[in-house]
Order: C-alpha cells, then sequence, then structure tokens
C-alpha cells in the first residue's frame, strides 16, 4: 500500500460494462486509496463523466458494449487525462494507433492495474 | 617409304556407281597406286559410297578427311560439302558454304596434276555435263596418264562428261571401264623404264633423229628443235602406254603406225594453253597493235577479232580481256567484238561456260581476276562483260567460208595441226577475212614464210603479222555447197610429183609439139599445169600474179571457159564451146575449148581445157601482114559482132559484180549462222533454266502445303486456346515484355476496364479497380529473378480480394518473353477469415473476461467467508451456476438463449425437491448472451438465497418467478421479472446482506443498464428487475 503512493486521492474513472469486473477494479482502487468515478458501462456515459468531472486518471475497457471504445481513447488524450487500456483483447487486435498505449491484459493482478496507472500518473506531460 | 607411287583421281557422276563398282571389282587388291574418287554430291548429304565400294575391294575404302596423307592401295572418297585438293601428298578439304561446286572434278585433277606431275592419273567416268575436261588438259600437260569410260554396249549411262574428255584429244586410253585396270596396272609397273636415266649417248641420239624423221615425214614438221628433254619425256610416256621397253621398239612402231605418229605428235605439241600464254606476246599486241587498231575507230565502230581454234576459250576471254583493258586506258569508246570457232563442240562447251578451276588461273593476276571474274566456289567464271564481247560457234577454217572484215585474228594453236597444203589454203583465207592492213597473231612456233606476198612481219619473234595490200591474190574461197570432207587434224598426204620416164618424156615432147595447147585446172579454176603455147589463149593479168585461169584467159575466151568448166564439173563429162572468138596480140582467132574431167590417182578431179584452133574462114583468101580483123566486111556482121561484144564485157562485169555480191553474202550468212549458234546456246540455257524454275515450283507446292497444313493445325489450335480462355473463371492477362498486352480472358473485365481493341496496348495506360501501386514493379522483378510473384491485393473498394500471381512467361526456346498475370478471388476465402478472426478475437476477449469474473467473485467470495471450508462451498456453488449458464448460451452457438431454460437450469437443483412449491410463468423470451448469462447469476443468487434464508428454507414457502415485457424509451423492449417469496421465516433487515445482493444490484444496474428493485416485505423478499432486452 505505501508502495503507490502516488495514487493517494487520485480520481480515477472506470469505464467497464462486466460488473463484476468493475466490482473487481474499483475494490482494487479503493484499498490503495484512489476515489473512482463510475463505474460506466457504456462510451456515451464515459464520455459525460470527462465533460463534467474532475479526472486524474481512467481505467478503460476495449470493449464496451460489443463497440469500441476507441473515441472515448480519443476525448481523455485530447483532454491530456492519462488513461489505462484493460483488455481482454489480444495487443494485436488493437489498432495500430493504439497499440502503444499502456495497457492491462486481462485476467490481472491488482498489481499490475496500480503500477500501470502509477506510471502513467507518474509521466510528465 | 618414299617410293613415289601413282595417285589416281577418278571424277564420276550420274551413273558412276554403277562404273566405280565394276572399276573396282575388276582392280587387283594390291595395285600399287591410291585412288581418289570425286562425285558430284548433293549437298548435305553424306556419301554412302565407302560401304558400297568396300564390297567391291579389299583396299581400304574411307571418306578423305582433311590434311589426310594419300596412302598406297587406299581408296579415298570425297567428303561432301567440300572441295578436295591436294597437297605434297596430302588432301585437303575446303569446304563450301552454299550451293554446289559445279567442277569439283576439274578443280581436283588440276591440283593434282600441279602436285603429282607425272604421277598423276586422271580417269573420267559416266556423267552428264562436261566436267573433268579442263582437269584431264591439265594431268596431260603435266606429263600424267589420262582415261575416259570409253563407250560399248554397257558403255556408260551418262556418256557426256567422258565424251567432252575424249572429244579434247587429250586422253590417252579410252577403253570400258572393266579393261581400265588392267591398263592402269601395266602403266604402274612401267614406271621403271622412267627411272632408267636417259644416256645422251650416240646411239640414243641417233634414234631419236630417226623418229624426228619420221615426224617429219608424215607430219611436214620438225622437231629436231624441239627441247631434248622434253621430247624424251613425251617419247617415254608413249612407251609407258603401250608397254614398249626400249627406243628401238617404240621407233620402230612408229615407222609402221601412222595413228601413233600423230598421236606422239599431239603430245609433243601440248603447252600449257593457259591464260595469257606468252605474256611477251601480249605485250607486244598492247603496244604495236591495240593502238593502230584504235587510230581509225570511231566510238560508234567495233573492233572485230576472229579467233580460230579457240578450243577451250582460255585465249579468246585473254584477249578479250586484254582489249578492254587498252580500250578503257585509252578512253576509246569504241566496241569489241569477238568470234571464236572451233570444230569441237564438247570445246566450244567449255569456251561458253566459261567456269575455270582456280588452280588453271594461277597465271592470272589479282586485280585481272577480282575484275574480270567471279568467283563460285572454287572455281572463276568470267564475268558477263567480257562474255558478252565474245560469241562461239562451231566453224572450221577449211571447210567453211571465213569471217570477214576482221580487225584481227589470233590464230595460235592450229596451224601447226596442219601440213604444209592446208596452210597454204588457210593462210589466204586469213588473208581474205581481214580488213586492209589488219593483224594475224600466231602461235611461237608457227610460221607463214611462205606468203610473204600476203603478210607483212610486225614483230617477227611474237608472231605478229600485218596484211599487205599489194600481194593479195583472189582467195578460192570454198563454196557453201560444195565441202571437201577433210577434217582437220588429219594429215593429208602431200602430192607426189609426176614422175619422169622415158615414154613420159616422149608423150611431154609431142604434147608440147603437136598436141593443141591445153591447161589442167582444179576445179576452183586454178591452173596446175601448162603446156606450150598457151600464150595466145592466155595471158599473165596487170597486177598481182595468180594462176587463176579465169584471170588469165584472154577477151572473148573468159565466158564460155567458165561456163565450159562449170558444165564439165556438174555433169562430170566433157563440154565444148565451139567457134569462140578470142582477141589475141596479133589478130583474132576463133577458137574450140573443151574442157574434160581428168582423174588424178589422188582423191580430187581435175580438168583438163584444151584450145583447139579453128580454121577461119578468111584467112585464106587474106594475104599475110594485113591488118588484124582478116575478115570479111559485112558491116552487119561488124555490127552485130560489136554488140555482141559488147554484151560479153557487160555480161563478164555483171557476173563479177555479182560474184563479188555472193562473197559478201556468204560472208554475212556465215555471221548469221553464228548469231544462230550463239542464240542456240542461249537458248538451252533458258531450257535449263525453266527446267530449274519448274523444279522450285514443285518445291514451293509441297512447300504450300505443308504450310496449309500448319495453318490449319494453328487455327485449331487457336480455336482451343480460346475455348479455354471463355471457359475459366480466372481473369488472366498475357504481357510481352514491354508489357504490351497480348491477350486476356473474359474474366478479367472485372478488374480491368479492358475492351479487345485493348490489346497492344500497354497494362499501365489501363485503369483498374486494384489497390495495387506496385504492379508494373512486380512485373519486372518477375522478368528479372524469372520467378513467380504471389500477392494479396484488395479492390479499392474493399468488395473483393485477389490473389495476383505474376509468372514469367517462357517460350519454347527457354527465353522468358514476357509474363503471365492471373486473379484469383478471394473474397470469400478472405471475408472467411475476417470473420474468423473476429471470431477468435471476441472468444479471447471473452474468455479473459469470465476469467476475471471469476477472479472477481472468487476474491469477493473470500472476503465474506468465514473459513475455507464456507468459501469454497458458496465459490464452487457460484462457478458451477456460471458454468451451468455458459453451458446454455455455447449449446445455441452464443446466440440467444430462451429465459425459461435460463431460469430452470439455474433453480432445477430445488425443483426437484421443492417443485410444487416453485411457479415460473412468463412469456417465451429469447435473452442475448450477455443478459442470460447475467440473468443466470442473478437467479441463481436468489435461488441459493432463498434457500438459505428465504421461502424456501421451510418447507410451507413458496416462490413465484414470473416475467413479462414492456415498452421503454423509444422503441426499445424492456423485460420485466418480479421474484417473490412468500411463506418464509420472518424477514430481518437487509443487514445480513450479502454479496449475492450486491452482485444483483451491480449486474443489473451497472452491467445490463437496468433497474432492480429489492425490497424486503413482511411476506418475503420482493425483487423486481428491469432490463432492456436489447442493449441501448
Amino acid at each position: 500500500m505505501g508502495v503507490h503512493t502516488r495514487l493517494q486521492g487520485l480520481s480515477v474513472l472506470v469505464v467497464e460494462d462486466e460488473a463484476m469486473i468493475a466490482v473487481l477494479i474499483e475494490t482494487v482502487l479503493r484499498e490503495a486509496g484512489c476515489s473512482i468515478i463510475g463505474p460506466v458501462a457504456s462510451s456515451g456515459t464515459a464520455l459525460e463523466k470527462i465533460a463534467h468531472e474532475k479526472l486524474d486518471a481512467a481505467l478503460l475497457d476495449v470493449r464496451i458494449d460489443g463497440d469500441d471504445a476507441y473515441t472515448v481513447a480519443d476525448t481523455l488524450t485530447a483532454c491530456g487525462i492519462p488513461f489505462v487500456f484493460v483488455s481482454g483483447l489480444d495487443q494485436q487486435d488493437i489498432p495500430a494507433r493504439y497499440r502503444r498505449c499502456t495497457y492491462v491484459a486481462k485476467p490481472f493482478r491488482p498489481d499490475s492495474i496500480l503500477t500501470c496507472l502509477d506510471e502513467i500518473v507518474g509521466k510528465p506531460d | 617409304m618414299d617410293t613415289p607411287f601413282p595417285i589416281v583421281g577418278v571424277g564420276a557422276s550420274a551413273g558412276g556407281i554403277e562404273a566405280l563398282e565394276s572399276f573396282f571389282k575388276a582392280m587387283a587388291p594390291a595395285p600399287g597406286m591410291a585412288f581418289v574418287i570425286v562425285t558430284h554430291l548433293a549437298p548435305k548429304r553424306e556419301s554412302l559410297l565407302p560401304e558400297i565400294l568396300a564390297r567391291d575391294t579389299q583396299m581400304p575404302v574411307l571418306i578423305a578427311a582433311h590434311d589426310q596423307a594419300v596412302d598406297l592401295n587406299h581408296v579415298y572418297v570425297a567428303p561432301a560439302d567440300a572441295v578436295l585438293d591436294i597437297e605434297k601428298g596430302r588432301l585437303r578439304i575446303r569446304p563450301i558454304e552454299d550451293g554446289r561446286e559445279r567442277a569439283p572434278i576439274d578443280s581436283f585433277f588440276a591440283a593434282l596434276a600441279l602436285d603429282q606431275g607425272q604421277y598423276a592419273i586422271g580417269i573420267v567416268l559416266s556423267g552428264a555435263g562436261s566436267d573433268g575436261t579442263l582437269g584431264i588438259k591439265a594431268i596431260k600437260e603435266h606429263g600424267g596418264l589420262t582415261l575416259a569410260q570409253g563407250a560399248d554396249h554397257s558403255g556408260p549411262r551418262h556418256s557426256s562428261m567422258p565424251e567432252s574428255a575424249i572429244a579434247s584429244g587429250l586422253v590417252d586410253v579410252a577403253v570400258p571401264v572393266e579393261a581400265m585396270p588392267e591398263q592402269l596396272v601395266a602403266y604402274v609397273r612401267s614406271f621403271d623404264i622412267l627411272s632408267k636415266s636417259v644416256d645422251k649417248d650416240d646411239e640414243t641420239e641417233a634414234i631419236r633423229r630417226a623418229i624426228c624423221a619420221t615426224l617429219l615425214d608424215q607430219t611436214g614438221h620438225d622437231f629436231n628443235g624441239y627441247k631434248t628433254r622434253t621430247f624424251y619425256r613425251r617419247v617415254e610416256r608413249r612407251m609407258q602406254v603401250l608397254q614398249l621397253r626400249s627406243l628401238e621398239a617404240y621407233a620402230d612402231r612408229l615407222r609402221q603406225d601412222a595413228g601413233e605418229v600423230n598421236t606422239l605428235f599431239r603430245d609433243l605439241l601440248i603447252g600449257v594453253t593457259n591464260f595469257f600464254r606468252d605474256a611477251k606476246a601480249f605485250e607486244v599486241l598492247e603496244r604495236l597493235v591495240v593502238p593502230r587498231l584504235l587510230e581509225s575507230k570511231g566510238s560508234s565502230d567495233t573492233i572485230r577479232v576472229w579467233v580460230p581454234g579457240c578450243a577451250t576459250g582460255e585465249e579468246v576471254y585473254s584477249l578479250a580481256i586484254m582489249l578492254r583493258e587498252q580500250i578503257e586506258q585509252m578512253r576509246s569508246r569504241s566496241k569489241i567484238q569477238l568470234f571464236a570457232t572451233d570444230i569441237d563442240e564438247a570445246a566450244l562447251a567449255v569456251a561458253r561456260a566459261g567456269r575455270y578451276p582456280d588452280s588453271l588461273l594461277k597465271g592470272v593476276s589479282k586485280e585481272r581476276l577480282d575484275r574480270f571474274f567471279v568467283l563460285e566456289g572454287v572455281s572463276y567464271v568470267i564475268n558477263k562483260q567480257i562474255r558478252d564481247m565474245c560469241v562461239f560457234s562451231s566453224h572450221s577454217v577449211v571447210r567453211d567460208p571465213p569471217f570477214s572484215r576482221m580487225d584481227l585474228i589470233s590464230c595460235r594453236n592450229l596451224l601447226i595441226y596442219l601440213n604444209s597444203e592446208l596452210q597454204g589454203h588457210v593462210i589466204p583465207v586469213f588473208h581474205y577475212a581481214l580488213k586492209p592492213n589488219g593483224f594475224l597473231f600466231l602461235g611461237t612456233s608457227e610460221n607463214i614464210s611462205q606468203h610473204g606476198a600476203l603478210f607483212a612481219s610486225v614483230d617477227k619473234k611474237s608472231r605478229v603479222f600485218q596484211r599487205r595490200e599489194d600481194g593479195a591474190v583472189v582467195p578460192h574461197l570454198p563454196t557453201l555447197f560444195r565441202r571437201h570432207g577433210i577434217p582437220a587434224g588429219v594429215t593429208v598426204e602431200a602430192r607426189a610429183p609426176m614422175g619422169r620416164s622415158l615414154r613420159q618424156s616422149v608423150e611431154a615432147r609431142v604434147l608440147d609439139r603437136y598436141a593443141p595447147p591445153h591447161v589442167v585446172v582444179t576445179r576452183e579454176g586454178d591452173v596446175i599445169n601448162y603446156s606450150a603455147g598457151t600464150g595466145k589463149y592466155l595471158e599473165a593479168p596487170p597486177g598481182r600474179p595468180s594462176r587463176a585461169l579465169m584471170a588469165m584467159a584472154r577477151r572473148g575466151l573468159r565466158l564460155p571457159l567458165r561456163a565450159a568448166l562449170q558444165e564439165a564439173i556438174e555433169s562430170g563429162r566433157a563440154a565444148e564451146r565451139d567457134n569462140v572468138a578470142v582477141e589475141t596480140e596479133d589478130d583474132g582467132e576463133l577458137v574450140k575449148v573443151t574442157v574434160e574431167p581428168l582423174r588424178d590417182n589422188g582423191n580430187d578431179t581435175l580438168y583438163l581445157v584444151v584450145f583447139t584452133e579453128l580454121p577461119t574462114p578468111a584467112t585464106r583468101d587474106e594475104p599475110q601482114g594485113k591488118p588484124r580483123k582478116g575478115r570479111v566486111h559485112d558491116p552487119n556482121l561488124e555490127r552485130i559482132e560489136h554488140d555482141l561484144r559488147e554484151t560479153r564485157e557487160r555480161l563478164q562485169s555483171m557476173v563479177e559484180e555479182y560474184e563479188t555480191a555472193i562473197e559478201e553474202l556468204k560472208s554475212s550468212n556465215e555471221e548469221m549462222v553464228s548469231v544462230n549458234e550463239e542464240l542456240q546456246s542461249t537458248n538451252e540455257e533458258l531450257e535449263t533454266s525453266k527446267e530449274e524454275l519448274q523444279s522450285v515450283n514443285e518445291e514451293l507446292q509441297t512447300v504450300n502445303h505443308e504450310l496449309t497444313v500448319k495453318i490449319d493445325e494453328l487455327d485449331r489450335a487457336n480455336s482451343d486456346l480460346r475455348n479455354l480462355y471463355e471457359s475459366t473463371e480466372i481473369a488472366t492477362i498475357f504481357l510481352d515484355r514491354d508489357l504490351i498486352i497480348r491477350s486476356f480472358t473474359p474474366a478479367v473485365a472485372r478488374i480491368f476496364n479492358l475492351i479487345p481493341g485493348d490489346r497492344g496496348r500497354p497494362l499501365t495506360d489501363i485503369a483498374h479497380h486494384l489497390d495495387y501501386a506496385e504492379l508494373a514493379q512486380d512485373i519486372q522483378q518477375v522478368f528479372g529473378a524469372r520467378q513467380p510473384i504471389d500477392r494479396r491485393v484488395d479492390r479499392r473498394d474493399g468488395a473483393a480480394h485477389y490473389i495476383v500471381r505474376a509468372l514469367p512467361y517462357w517460350t519454347g526456346s527457354g527465353n522468358v518473353e514476357g509474363a503471365v498475370l492471373t486473379f484469383i478471388d478471394v473474397t470469400g476465402l478472405a471475408n472467411a477469415e475476417e470473420q474468423q478472426r473476429v471470431l477468435v478475437a471476441e472468444l479471447n476477449h471473452r474468455v479473459k473476461n469470465m476469467l476475471t469474473v471469476v477472479i472477481s467473485i472468487a476474491t469477493q467470495t473470500l472476503k465474506r467467508a468465514n473459513n475455507a471450508e464456507a468459501f469454497g462451498q458458496t465459490f464452487l456453488d457460484r462457478l458451477h451456476a456460471m458454468a451451468l449458464s455458459y453451458a446454455l448460451v455455447s449449446r445455441d452457438q452464443w446466440s440467444e438463449v430462451s429465459l425459461v431454460e435460463v431460469v430452470r437450469e439455474q433453480l432445477s437443483p430445488y425443483l426437484s425437491e421443492r417443485g410444487d412449491r416453485v411457479a415460473i410463468d412468463g412469456p417465451a423470451t429469447l435473452l442475448k448472451p450477455k443478459l442470460a448469462l447475467s440473468l443466470g447469476m442473478i437467479i441463481h443468487e436468489l435461488g441459493t438465497n432463498a434457500v438459505k434464508y428465504g421461502s424456501l428454507s421451510v418447507g410451507s414457502g413458496s416462490l413465484e418467478v414470473a416475467w413479462s415485457l414492456e415498452k421503454r424509451n423509444g422503441d426499445q423492449t424492456g423485460l420485466v421479472i418480479d421474484w417473490s417469496e412468500r411463506g418464509g421465516p420472518a424477514v430481518k433487515s437487509a443487514g445480513r446482506r450479502g454479496f449475492g445482493l450486491t452482485l444483483i444490484e451491480r449486474e443489473v444496474n451497472h452491467g445490463l443498464g437496468g433497474k432492480a428493485q429489492i425490497e424486503f416485505k413482511e411476506a418475503g423478499l420482493q425483487v423486481k428487475l428491469r432490463v432492456p432486452l436489447r442493449p441501448e
């Protein structure tokens, strides 16, 4: 817990349509001291949250409702909000544009999420 | 090893194989010589002759190879497509590029003669044409032996070749082919005669002189001054041929055999009849004669040259070349015409052809060869310019009327064969034939000393003479209708002078004194004997001396004399003319003229002309000394006589004029005959051309037929190809190396906008629908690497996918001459692949999600479990519930699942025991997989809860699960599920919320986008779930 001090008080948007996975992510984040925006299950709701809430970071599932979340990713990038892809897709199935983004594969260890968040938050803009 | 042996060249053509077989069958197994066979083979055909001849002889028979030494008792056959040569006893092969060599036999024989000299033997066998004649000449000239296939009943099949050789007079032995081996073997054995050196001792000298005497006697030519060594060589050769072993034996033979004398004579006379023989003599011609000839010629004039005895034509062409050169050097525009004659038809044929093997032209300068000859194979042919200057015809100087108005006569190989009698006949003919101041050119050993009156010497050493105007005699020209029948070359016996004996003396005296004056004339009217007292009737004519009776006859006598002579000649009996008035010196006379044929010992008929004086009626009356005309003076008679005289004179003049005209006509006629011969020979050439054309025509027809067959095959193949193209679905384009479209299948139209007229346009000009910028590059790579290239290419609009294969286009010769492009439509395949990829990705995603869900559930369950056992049970329970749901979903390929099935499945453990207490009700509803899975889990939790804590935990409790559909905002259909528990234990507060209810809420609210209402009512737990049936 003390390892990821940076994450304390971070407000993180969670975009994940599978309820149980959202719960898992929430648990991990809460234990790390983050405050959670969402979880949201659709790109539309995600975009609303981005527009109206203050976010420090986001965890983004690539496939939401059978659709891709790349518009959300673009919006996050445009707003300068760092994010981590959390996905069951193989990296090769991710379009080339986004392949270099930070990525956590499902199933994940709780630590992976936190390490990645740490990474992206620590990066200078 | 160096004992020389004879090498026998054998030439044969059509009919030759038969002859060769007979020849070798009759030949001894080791005859002591070598044989080289030259035939007229069709080009590019190998000779089978070695195999054929190997059957007939034990000697080895081989095809001649280049630089092969000629070995004793071996037989060599000339190969196809080559000309054979021999140098220092080794055979040499010169390949011919195209066509055939027309005279390979001449060529080889000439080379053989030069190389082997007296050890050369040439044999001409059956064949058409005259190949071999020139070669025989060469062998003979260099001291070799010559044979030709003589005719007999089995004779040569084609006799023209041997006949031509024999006609040249240079064949030593003309016998049937079976008789030749014997002759050859004997000849070879006789070579030891030659090995004896001839000592010029007195004995041999005496024999030589004796031989020369015999020759002189018979031929009239003195050979004492002849080169001794050559003389002996020629004599020895004749001894060899006749198998005589000593000079005396030969001398004896000569005395007995006139034929042999002739043969020796001819052999001795063989010089080298080459081109430009006696170069010095030609120089004299150039220097002295030609300029003078040209002096008087204008540009429309022609220099006319006659060459009698032209034989095979070397002389004629040499003259023509020299004259042509001189004319051009002096920039004269005069034309030149040469008339070349001979009685030897075979030689004329050779001369007309104008073709000589190069070995016979060694004396001609390279400039002349290049300028005036055309090289064909290994022979030179005289070029058209020179050939057109020469006309060849058959003509005898002895028998036939001569040419006339000649500027130059070159007769260098003829007179020596004639005795002085014939020469005496021929020289005046030449005189007649020449124009005033024309030139005569003779051979080096010929002379015209007896005819000094006719010709003046210009250069004695070179034998150039000029016609004299003063000493001319009226020539005794043979008329066309009377022929002597003396063939040239046959010696004519000299006329023996009349012998004298007593009786003859007496008779002569009587004749002289008492017989009437008479003369003996030939049929031409030449006096050969005068009696005494002819002065009254004959007078030496003014001008040149003449023996012509007519020229000498006094006035009044000529006409009757001529008539009487004519009559006597024609009738063969005596003819008379009576009362002929002759004007003598002192007075006139009447005379009776009698002409009577007189048979001499010889062949000719002579005629006796007798002048018998008739008494004049007037002389008895008149005294002596009266003026001349001692006749009765009758004015009428005088007038009549005067008229008669005048008439006779006029007649005489006319006759003379007509005679002259006739002579000129005869000459013209001869020229016409000559021209006619030329035309005939041209005609023959045309005939030959026609035959050649016909055969070419036949060949062309055959070729044409073959081509037609080929074209049919081609049409069929094309048709097959077209059908193949149209039947195939694979779009194919054929390109050449410049990427020009050659052809394409109809299926290409889907990809490229091609119409049939686009054949011949470059591919790069044509628009296509493909996203394939590297097309041209790929094709170039195919050309370079000569390997196919495959590429996956899509239509720009993505509607279709192709595999494009570019292959090199191989021709039969192993060259890459283009490319083949095929487009295989793999859209279906591509789509299927794409779909599969998508599915696999989807599967991946789901599996990973599912595992994550499992982890999540595990984590949450673990948190709330008191002990491992409790954890295990709850967790495994949940896992099984998930598994059930997944099984249901996957059973229908993840399409849709029936809601009632989901509910039943999850409640099945409870249904069996408590079936009557559970009610499930609702319309048939299909759920999407995600909804089905979520509801599965939810039903499981609710069910577990009910069993543990709710209505199903007691025996009186009941459960009702009911659902219905409702409309949601927009067009959405919503599902409403009511879970009602009754009769269970009193519900405690929501404090005992387990994870289950959290799960349900989260699933419904978050995961499904719906609403969950959970109420702990007094009767029991009431849960209302509202979810959209289809995701928004």
